[in-house]
């Protein structure tokens, strides 16, 4: 990359002609070639900081000073009572592969436990976003629960064990498998990207492989099969069976563009969808019999929109009352 | 760097090995204010900036045992920065929305240099200027814009056929850059004013 260029970027100085072949140019330029500009212009150049406000800079020192004694304080936990010395340099050990997270969420829910595991985790109607060590995303979405072992993951096998749903993003490394460890189940993939809804409660554990190949394997039944890109596995948890389908990824995925797809869903169970996404009460009216099955999109961040879209499919009018929503018959 | 600047780093950086939380300070201090100017050279998004530069100077601390004391800080914090950086980079010089931005600059201001509106200023009057599009061209442009899926999948999410995404993408981007006219004309005299 041309520092000429480079300096266009950063003052959005671009044309959209120029942006365009700009974008061309970025794209088939490497890390290491852009590594090489961006350190140039950090060692040497001058960065213009008028626009940087003193209150936001004292605010971030804040957050990382909170993190920081946040990290000191799961150290200590780590240590207990016994051999402090020594268990401080592994605890040492443990924390320095960090993990780079994206969202607010983990500072509240990742720990690393007494044995040493680091876990990260989302309660009700949270998500998160999370970079383990080799620079596998991955995507979480409401209460799930992702564990690994920080001084042994990415040794020689990339080890985690997991529940709840998913998005990953793997990282290419032939040479160490990444390995999921599920209630039930097991997969193991080189370098891909899929959705994982892997929750105990259920009967069954699905995996939606976008990219690549993945191997799903029953621990119950020993049953294992590899999958294609564009296909589904589901796992029947009672006998250990896996059935494979060819899909498309409009359900698998639509919890990560705050979205609910239904396909021939009776009524109530939507309706129990959206009590459980949004943390509120639907009732019907008595009379009310709405009769047929739905099939559509609604929204995981806009309640209202998505009682409109109920309300027109049924003839129905909504009335809400407080944490309670009413639904009856149009008069 | 000249000999006392240098002198006074490799101070510090000894301190920080022997757990100076002080020393840490002045680093932060000397740092930060460059470290998120620069950043958000980047990322255009402030926010974006003050992740990247949170997670750097937390790791320089939790790491601060297996600094070299031969190093600079200045290319240190560097190291630190530049996966997280090329990531956000590469993500941000790609979306449609920075796409938006230049193309939006390029028609209004084209021959008007008196005042700059920023990527994150432009965003904020895009969200703005939304609201008065109708609800599908609303949805459409937020999809495929902001939330960047592809016309196919945006096509998939509102259940409508490609063709119309294309159509109501097409007709809301018209009216959008009307009205987005509109609100950075004020927007922008408000900054002039100041």
């Amino acid at each position: 990359m041309m520092k000429e260029t480079d300096y266009k970027y950063r003052n959005d100085l671009f044309s959209p002609e120029e942006l365009s072949m700009f974008k061309q140019q970025l794209n088939a330029t490497s890390d290491e070639a852009l590594e090489k500009t961006m350190r140039e212009v950090w060692m040497e150049d001058d960065v213009d900081t008028s626009d940087i406000d003193e209150e936001r800079l004292r605010q971030l020192k804040a957050r990382i000073d909170g993190r920081i004694d946040t990290d000191a304080a799961a150290d200590k936990q780590v240590s207990g009572r016994m051999f402090v010395r020594r268990v401080w340099q592994v605890a040492a050990a443990v924390l320095l592969p960090v993990l780079i997270l994206t969202t607010i969420y983990f500072y509240r829910e990742s720990r690393v436990t007494a044995s040493g595991l680091m876990v990260v985790s989302t309660g009700a109607r949270e998500k998160a976003q999370i970079v383990l060590p080799d620079g596998t995303r991955v995507a979480l979405n409401a209460d799930s629960k992702l564990s690994y072992a920080p001084h042994l993951y990415n040794k020689d096998a990339r080890r985690i064990e997991f529940e709840g749903e998913g998005y990953f993003e793997v990282s290419k490394a032939p040479e160490r498998p990444f390995r999921i460890a599920g209630s039930g189940l097991d997969v193991e993939v080189l370098g891909t990207t899929f959705n994982l809804n892997a929750r105990t409660e259920q009967p069954t554990a699905e995996l939606y492989l976008e990219e690549g190949s993945v191997r799903m394997a029953s621990t119950h039944s020993g049953r294992e099969v590899v999958l294609s890109p564009n296909q589904r596995a589901v796992l029947n948890r009672a006998d250990g069976s896996i059935t494979v389908v060819a899909t498309d990824d409009e359900q698998a995925t639509a919890w990560r563009r705050d979205e609910l797809v239904f396909k021939d869903v009776p009524l109530d169970a939507v309706l129990k969808q959206l009590e459980a996404t949004y943390g509120v009460a639907i009732e019907t009216d008595g009379r009310l019999a709405p009769s047929g099955s739905f099939t559509g999109t609604l929204f995981t961040s806009d309640l209202f929109e998505s009682l409109k879209i109920i309300e027109k499919t049924y003839g129905l009018k909504t009335d809400i009352q407080g944490k309670k929503i009413v639904l009856s018959q149009q008069d | 760097m000249n000999e006392e600047t240098h002198l006074r780093e490799q101070e510090l950086i000894r301190e920080l090995k022997a757990n100076s939380r002080k020393a840490f300070d002045d680093i932060y201090r000397m740092y930060a204010r460059r470290l998120l100017a620069y950043c958000k050279q980047y990322t255009k998004s402030l926010e974006d900036a003050e992740e990247i530069v949170q997670d750097v100077f937390v790791r320089l601390w939790n790491n601060r045992s297996r600094i070299h004391q031969e190093e600079t800080l200045r290319s240190l914090l560097f190291t630190m920065s530049k996966n997280q950086l090329i990531n956000a980079y590469r993500s941000r010089a790609n979306s449609p929305a920075y796409e938006d931005y230049v193309e939006c600059r390029a028609e209004l201001f084209a021959a008007d240099t008196h005042y700059r509106v920023e990527y994150e200023e432009f965003l904020q009057a895009l969200r703005r200027a939304l609201h008065v599009l109708p609800l599908t061209q609303r949805k459409v442009i937020e999809l495929t814009r902001l939330q960047e899926l592809s016309n196919k999948e945006a096509a998939r999410a509102l259940s409508l056929s490609e063709q119309t995404v294309k159509n109501q993408l097409s007709l809301g981007l018209k009216a959008l850059k009307k009205e987005l006219a509109k609100v950075i004309m004020l927007l922008g005299m408000l900054l002039y004013i100041n």
